[in-house]
């Protein structure tokens, strides 16, 4: 039987200090949404809890201004 | 009375003329200004594309303003906003508590070139 062996994901945020969590910086908050505009869970991405909070809170900011669509319909 | 340091990010209209968003910042600022808040650093972001359409436009202007004040005058902002029809939106956010204005100013400062030069560098 074969087994799956997994990766281990590590949070990109705990390990690089430069990467700062913003909601004026949609670029970087764009690779935790879905193609639908909805916020990627932590097991996907493998963001430590204490980043996902920022995350989530950054990106409802951003979509507030625009910057991050609340849906995105696929055309 | 302390003052806290605040951004605001707001959007007006691409529609409107440059007149006309110079005439928007400098409402920003006496509003700011009257209630005994200063301005730090603005920038401007200039014409971007919306996430989404508002007021069936796809196009926005945005604008950035960091400044201290006390705690009451983002809400005194947001009325403001709201009573003026050239904003699309208004958006405050709290920076830092307690401030000294003029080591805020600093930090802003060095904050705002940075954010441009990624802006630019996009």
């Amino acid at each position: 039987m074969a087994k799956t062996v997994r990766k281990r994901k590590v949070c990109p945020y705990s390990s690089n200090p430069n990467l700062v969590i913003d909601y004026k910086n949609p670029k970087l908050l764009r690779g935790h949404l879905t193609e639908g505009g909805k916020i990627v869970p932590r097991r996907i991405t493998g963001t430590s809890a204490k980043y996902q909070r920022q995350i989530a809170k950054a990106i409802k900011l951003a979509r507030q201004l625009a910057l991050l669509p609340y849906s995105a319909r696929e055309s | 009375m302390y003052q806290n340091e605040y951004e605001v990010v707001y959007i007006t209209s691409a529609e409107l003329s440059e007149e006309q968003q110079k005439a928007v910042l400098s409402k920003v600022t006496e509003t700011i200004g009257k209630n005994k808040g200063s301005v730090l650093v603005h920038e401007s972001w200039g014409r971007r594309k919306l996430a989404y359409p508002i007021r069936k436009q796809n196009y926005g202007v945005y604008t950035l303003v960091d400044f201290v004040g006390p705690a009451d005058l983002p809400k005194e902002l947001t009325r403001m906003s709201r009573l003026d029809d050239k904003f699309m939106r208004l958006v405050t956010v709290k920076i830092d508590d307690r401030v000294d204005a003029e080591i805020a100013k600093e930090a802003a400062e060095k904050r705002s070139v940075q954010r441009l030069e990624r802006l630019n560098s996009k």
